[in-house]
C-alpha cells in the first residue's frame, strides 16, 4: 500500500503555488504595471524588467520545492535501495569467501 | 415567467442537449470509424495492452461549437461567437497535430491564431464586450485597467491553456475529469459576477455546451477504462474553450487556480527538460511500468519531473489510484479557486 506522503507534500506545494500566483498577480498588475513614472519607452521596459525579475524569483521558489521533493522522495530512496543491494551482494560474497 | 426568462431557459436547455448529443453520437461514430481505419494507439497502462481509437476531438469540439453557435443565434453575443471560433481553431490545429505530429515549438505558434478572433472581434466591434481589459485582483474592489497589455495576454492565453490541458492528458479520464472539476469554481465565479452586475447571463449559458460535451465524453467514453482517447484535437479544443471562457467571463485568475495541477505538471516537465518538446520526444521516461501494470517513479536523474512521477515516488500505484489522487489534487485546487473568487468579488465589497 503506497503511503499518502507525496499527496500531502503536493497539497503543500499547491498551497504555496496558489499564494505565489495571487501575490504575483497583485504585485505585477496592481503595483508595477499601473505605475507610470513617465510616458516614455523606458517606462514600459522598466515595468517588463521588474515583472520578469519577480516571475523568475517566483519560478525559482517552485523549482527549489520541486528539487527538494525529488531529492527527498525519489533520489534518496534510490540511494537507499542501491546501498541495501550493495550490502546484500557484500554478504553473499563474504559467505562465498 | 417573463419572455426573457423563457428565452434563457430555452437557449440553455437546447444548447446543452445539442452539445451533449453531438458529443455522444459523434464519439460513438468515431470509435467505429477509427477502428475500421485502424487509427488506434496502444493503452500501455493496461495488462492486456488494448488498442484504443484516437482522436475523439472532432466529436468534442463539434458538440461545443454547435451549442455555442445555437446560443449565438439566441443572444447575438459576439463573445459567444468568439468562443466558438477559438474552440474551432484550436480543434483544427489539434487535428493537424493528430495526423501530422507538429513539433514542440510549431504547435504553440500555430495556436497563437486561436486568440486572434477574440481580439479581432473586440477591435472591429468595440461594443461587442468580448473582454473588458479590466483585471479583478484579490482584496481590491477596483479592477486594474490594462488597455494595451490585456489584448496581448489574450493572444498568449490560448496557446498556454491549450498546451497546459494537453499535458495533463496522461491517463484514462484525467484531462476531461480535471476540466469538469475546474468548471465548478469557474461557473460559481461567473454566477457571482452576474449577481454583482459585472457579467451577462449569456456568458453563464456559454459554459453549458462545454460542460455538456465534457460530461458526455467523460462518463460514456474517457473515464477508466477509456473507450477512445481525445487526442490532441480534443485536448487542444477543450483547452482553447476553457481559456476563452475564462477571458469572456472575466474570471481569469480563478480559472488559473482551478487548473493548477495541470499548470504545475506542465511547469515541472518544461523546467526539468529545459526546452519545448513533446512528451513522446523524451528519451528517459518519468515512470517505469511494472509487470502488473502499476507505475513507479524512475530514479534516473535525467528523467523529466511530472505530476505522475511525484505521485508514485513512494511506491507503485495502479492507473486508477493515480487518477484518483490527481482528482483529489484537482478538488483541492478547485477549493482554492473558490476562496480566490471570494477574495476577488465578495470580501472587497464587504469591507
Amino acid at each position: 500500500m503506497p503511503s499518502n506522503r507525496p499527496l500531502f507534500s503536493l497539497f503543500a506545494i499547491f498551497t504555496v503555488a496558489w499564494l505565489l500566483v495571487l501575490a504575483g498577480a497583485v504585485v505585477i498588475f496592481k503595483f508595477i504595471v499601473p505605475f507610470t513614472y513617465c510616458h516614455c519607452f523606458y517606462d514600459g521596459v522598466a515595468k517588463g524588467a521588474f515583472s520578469t525579475i519577480l516571475a523568475v524569483i517566483w519560478l525559482g521558489i517552485l523549482v527549489a520545492m520541486r528539487d527538494q521533493f525529488v531529492r527527498k522522495n525519489i533520489l534518496s530512496k534510490a540511494q537507499k535501495d542501491s546501498e541495501s543491494e550493495r550490502e546484500i551482494s557484500q554478504d553473499a560474497s563474504n559467505k562465498l569467501g | 415567467m417573463t419572455v426573457f426568462a423563457l428565452l434563457i431557459f430555452l437557449a440553455g436547455t437546447t444548447s446543452f442537449v445539442l452539445s451533449f448529443l453531438i458529443c455522444l453520437f459523434g464519439t460513438r461514430f468515431l470509435i467505429q470509424f477509427l477502428l475500421r481505419r485502424k487509427m488506434t494507439v496502444l493503452d500501455y497502462h493496461k495488462p492486456e495492452r488494448p488498442q484504443i481509437p484516437r482522436p475523439a476531438g472532432p466529436a468534442i469540439f463539434g458538440g461545443i461549437v454547435a451549442g455555442e453557435i445555437l446560443l449565438f443565434f439566441f443572444s447575438s453575443s459576439y463573445a459567444i461567437l468568439a468562443l466558438a471560433l477559438v474552440t474551432l481553431i484550436s480543434g483544427i490545429v489539434g487535428i493537424v497535430d493528430d495526423l501530422a505530429t507538429l513539433g514542440g515549438l510549431a504547435k504553440p505558434l500555430l495556436l497563437l491564431i486561436g486568440g486572434i478572433p477574440m481580439v479581432a472581434i473586440q477591435y472591429l466591434a468595440p461594443g461587442a464586450s468580448v473582454y473588458s481589459s479590466r483585471l479583478y485582483l484579490p482584496l481590491f474592489s477596483h479592477p486594474t485597467y490594462l488597455p494595451i497589455l490585456y489584448p496581448l495576454l489574450v493572444i498568449i492565453a490560448i496557446p498556454v491553456t491549450t498546451n497546459t490541458i494537453n499535458t495533463i492528458d496522461v491517463l484514462n479520464g484525467v484531462m476531461s475529469g480535471t476540466l469538469l472539476i475546474a468548471f465548478v469554481p469557474v461557473t460559481v465565479a461567473i454566477i457571482i459576477r452576474i449577481y454583482l452586475g459585472l457579467s451577462s447571463i449569456w456568458i453563464l449559458l456559454a459554459t453549458l455546451p462545454l460542460i455538456a460535451s465534457l460530461l458526455s465524453f467523460y462518463f460514456f467514453f474517457h473515464r477508466y477504462p477509456s473507450k477512445i482517447f481525445p487526442g490532441d484535437s480534443g485536448a487542444l479544443a477543450l483547452g482553447g474553450a476553457y481559456g476563452a471562457i475564462a477571458i469572456i467571463g472575466g474570471v481569469e485568475i480563478v480559472a488559473i487556480i482551478a487548473i493548477l495541477p495541470a499548470i504545475l505538471n506542465s511547469f515541472l516537465f518544461l523546467s526539468s527538460v529545459k526546452k519545448l518538446v513533446e512528451h513522446r520526444q523524451v528519451s528517459v521516461q518519468p515512470t517505469i511500468l511494472l509487470q502488473d501494470s502499476r507505475m513507479v517513479a524512475s530514479t534516473d536523474r535525467k528523467a523529466p519531473v511530472t505530476l505522475v512521477r511525484l505521485l508514485v515516488s513512494t511506491g507503485p500505484q495502479s492507473e486508477r489510484e493515480i487518477t484518483r489522487n490527481i482528482f483529489k489534487l484537482d478538488a483541492y485546487c478547485a477549493g482554492l479557486a473558490l476562496i480566490t473568487a471570494l477574495l476577488i468579488w465578495v470580501i472587497p465589497l464587504a469591507k
